[in-house]
Parts: structure tokens; sequence; C-alpha cells
């Protein structure tokens, strides 16, 4: 991106208009450049964390940490424990192709849809967007409501908390406030590692899964793929697309500071990949124990059904964890549906370094999709269960055309220059398509010969 | 996009200002990009997984209607 030669303040002396989204921003960047001349390297990686650590512990959101859960309490310490590291890499090979066209174009990811591909395929990509995180942000709202109900908080008031945080972190006008607030909240997805620890696992039996792969899963081959397409929209998901590449730009990360996004995300990609690991051996106990988890009802049935086998103490940290899951994800979801509206409706701001009056439409979507969701899990009779477990396999459905597009922008050499894909992660990067494509359609296809004959028999 | 007036704003100094990319600013990132030309083979297969994506879709909504309690 560098047909623009004359420096910014030539341009600004030329006439360009400078916002107050540049000042705060050049503010943020001021910093950064003071680390990096003075080589204060902790604190310019202080500095440049946010995105990746955020995409990541928030992509470890209510569903997200049900289907690890499931995956321990349907087969136990195994096959999944390591498949879940796999898809953490995965995810991570994703996820700083996002954060590298973001530091180098400056664009979001939508908005680039939009202006390279055309308003038709923006417009198609912002709408699976918007459908997949109104699902998914149904799903936050059933996981705090959940969470809050096995402290015997009224759902009512929970879901009015869940959309009261967006309202809160959303508000002062600075990038940098929403996302250190988030990376704090964040921060307590760990929960689910000390529920892990309560739950006294055999280290030599995760050792012995984290190398071997076994004991491999017996049973149905609907619920193995289930758990297996679900474990995937667990993480990688299109809303991680936009919300990376669009906060990096945000943030203001620009060619030089690709080494720390790739820290950063690297760090995100191991806590959550932590976190993960530690819900499914968390709920582990259930199959031990032989517990029917198909009768448990959302995630507070997994925290009460825990509470004989790892005491109050830990139920209790697994009810939290998992409001912290769904409150984080809230927040980022929400964020990502803002950012993608914004940017392809050309000419709007959007920003966290605008204020309410300033992008309108920038917070409206990114408080009344909260707003909705809220509204929704409130009906009376609405089949929550249902609703969140097919949330990730609609993510996972959805993401081969996310990533066929993330593909071909990263090696866009226009826009990207000589930061384009290597040949190995664009090997990476379509071995990843094909995979998620095979999983989503494989469980789509088994499942739907299934109910028909269910339905004639 | 609403500009605003450096002198009344607080004075940002002229370092600030260089702090940021010249196509950082929200005035560059405003401008469109070229389309991008997408050949016949690549857009046949965007459109292929846009079909397989949107069948996949249906099933799964399908399911999901049954499933209902």
């Amino acid at each position: 991106m560098n047909h623009l030669r004359t420096s910014s303040l030539e341009q600004v002396e030329q006439g360009a208009s400078l916002t107050p989204e540049d000042l705060s921003r050049s503010r943020d960047r001021m910093r950064v450049l003071k680390a990096r001349q003075n080589g204060r390297f902790p604190k310019l990686l202080w500095l440049l964390t946010g995105p990746g650590i955020l995409v990541m512990l928030g992509e470890n959101d209510g569903p997200s940490m049900l289907s690890y859960a499931a995956s321990g309490a349907t087969y136990g310490i195994g096959f999944f424990l390591p498949f879940i590291v796999v898809t953490f890499l995965a995810a991570f090979v994703v996820q700083e192709m996002s954060m590298r066209i973001g530091a180098v174009t400056h664009r979001g990811y939508g908005e680039l849809i939009f202006q390279r591909f055309g308003p038709f395929w923006g417009w198609i990509s912002a709408a699976d967007l918007v459908l997949t995180n109104l699902i998914t942000l149904i799903t936050e709202v059933i996981a705090i409501r959940v969470g809050m109900a096995f402290f015997a908080v009224p759902p009512p008031v929970a879901v009015g908390c869940a959309v009261m945080l967006v309202v809160v972190t959303s508000s002062g006008a600075r990038y940098w406030r929403w996302e250190r607030l988030t990376m704090a909240l964040a921060l307590f997805n760990l929960l689910f590692v000390a529920v892990a620890v309560l739950s006294r696992p055999s280290a030599g039996q995760l050792a012995d899964a984290l190398v071997t792969w076994t004991p491999l899963p017996t049973g149905p081959f609907q619920g193995f793929l289930l758990i297996l397409a679900s474990n995937i929209g667990a993480t990688v998901t299109p809303w991680m697309l936009f919300f990376q590449q669009s906060s990096s730009v945000d943030k203001g990360l620009t060619p030089k500071d690709i080494p720390q996004g790739r820290i950063d995300t690297m760090i995100g990609t191991a806590l959550a990949a932590l976190a993960g690991c530690a819900a499914l051996v968390a709920a582990a106990p259930l199959f031990v124990h032989h517990v029917d988890t198909s009768k448990l009802e959302g995630g507070a049935g997994y925290a009460e059904a825990l509470q004989p086998l790892i005491g109050s103490f830990g139920s209790g940290l697994f009810a939290l964890g998992l409001i912290e899951a769904g409150a984080v994800a809230m927040l980022t979801i929400s964020a990502s549906t803002a950012y993608a509206v914004g940017e392809v409706l050309g000419g709007s701001a959007h920003s966290f370094n605008r204020t309410i009056r300033q992008a309108p439409l920038f917070y409206a979507a990114n408080i009344g999709m909260a707003v909705v969701a809220g509204i929704i899990v409130l009906i009376p009779g609405m089949p929550l269960l249902v609703i969140t477990l097919n949330a990730n396999l609609l993510a996972t459905i959805l993401m081969p055309a996310a990533l066929v597009f993330l593909l071909i922008l990263a090696n866009d050499r226009e826009i990207m220059g000589a930061r384009v894909n290597s040949r190995m992660t664009n090997l990476f990067g379509a071995l990843i398509a094909v995979l998620v494509t095979l999983a989503g359609s494989s469980y789509a296809i088994v499942s739907f010969i299934n109910t028909l004959s269910a339905k004639a028999s | 996009m609403q500009p605003i007036d450096r002198l009344s704003h607080g004075h940002p100094d002229d370092e600030l200002i260089q702090a940021l990319e010249p196509d950082q600013l929200v005035a560059a990132t405003s401008q469109p990009l070229p389309r991008y030309r997408l050949g016949h083979a690549a857009n046949l297969a965007l459109w292929l997984l846009r079909v397989l994506v949107l069948s996949m879709t249906a099933l799964v909504i399908y399911t999901f209607v049954e499933a209902l309690p």
C-alpha cells in the first residue's frame, strides 16, 4: 500500500482532512513509536497486543466451551484433546493472515471484499456475517443466562446485564479503552483451567492422549460428526476474520508491527487452546461416571451435573466461566458486526475512536445486535438448546466462503506488495479450507439423511 | 467524516500527525481501491462454493426445524 508517497503531515498540509479518529490513533501510535525507538520491547509488545488475544479468547465463547465440554463428557480424555490443539493451530494460520492484511492495507475485511470484489460479494459476505453473528450472539446471551441461573439470577436481570455490558464498554470513544476492558474480562476464560485442575485428571492420561490421539471415539457416527464439526466451528469462524482485521486497523497496526501482531495472535492461540482443552478435561468426569449428557440442558446443566463430581466450588467456577465466555464473545462479536456494517455501508465511520454522534451506525449495529439477541432469548418457549447446538455448525458451513476470499486477499500483490502469503501459508490455508468444507458438509448431509430416515420410519 | 480544525482542536502538533503512516489517515482509507480482476475460473469457483454453502445451509435449517421440540 505504498501508493501514497507523501507523509501524513504533508497530506494534511496539502488539505487532507484530519479527523478526531486520526488524532486518537496517532496518540496510540506515538507511544508505539517511542517504545520502539527506545528499544523497550516488553512495553512495545504490551502496546501492540490486543486483537489476537481478544479474537482467540472471544472465540472461546458459550457454545464453544459447551462443545469442548460435550467432547469431554461424551468421549473422555482422548482423540478430541489433541484435535482441539490442532484446530487452534489452524485458527492461528487464518488469523495471522487477517492481522497481516489489516496491518498492510489499513482496511477491514468487509471493506476490502466490497472494494476489490464489488458490492455483490461484499453484501453476501456481510449478510453471512450478520446471520451467523446474530445466532451466535443469541447463544452468548443463553450462556450468560444459564450461567447466572446457576447463581439464582432471574433471566431478565441476566440478559439486562449482558446488554448493559456492551453499552458500557462501548462508551468512551477510544479503541484503546474498549480493548483493554475486554482483554481484562477475557483473561477470566482461564477459570476453566481451575475447574480442570479440580477434576483431578491423570497427567499420564493427558500426555498419552496428546501424543497418541487415543482412545478413539466410539458410538454413533452422526454424534461424532456433530462434535467434530462443532469443535471446528468453535475455533475458526467468519466473525474472527472480520474482527481481527478491523480491530488491527482500528488499533493502528502497520507493517512494522506484524512481528508483534504474530506474537499477540500466538499468545491468544495458546491461552485459548489451554482454556478449551481445560473445558474438555473439566467435563471428562461425566464420561467416567457414565452421565447421560444428552439430557443436560445447556451450560448450567453441565455445571449442575459436575457438582457431585468436582464439588460446589468447581461447578460454580464452571458456571462463572460460562458467563465470562458469553460476555467476552458478546463484546467481540457485536464489534465485528459493527465493523462489517460500517465498512460495507461505505462512507460511514467505523471505529471505537469515534463518539456515538460521529459514528451512529457503527454504535447502532454494535449495541442493536446485542439488544435483539437479548430480546430473542427472553421470548418464552424459544428452543435455546437446539439453537446453541447448531450455532457452531452454521459457522463451520459458512466459513469456507470467507476463507477463500481471505486467501485471495492475502495473495493480492496489488494491495499486499511483498507481504503476500508464503507457499507454506497458502498450503495450510487451502488445507484448512478443504477440511472445514468437508467437516461441515459431511455433518449437514449425514444429519439430513438421518432426519429423513427417522421421519420415514 | 467530520474533519477537525487543527487550530481549534488542542493544536495537534506535527510530530503527532507524523506518527500515522500516510495511508493510515481516514482521508486516505476513504479512497476506494481499484477492483480486482477475477478470472472466469475463479468466478466460477466462487459461485460453486456459494451454491454449496447455500445447499448445506438449507440442509442444516431443515434438520434444525425438524429437531425443534
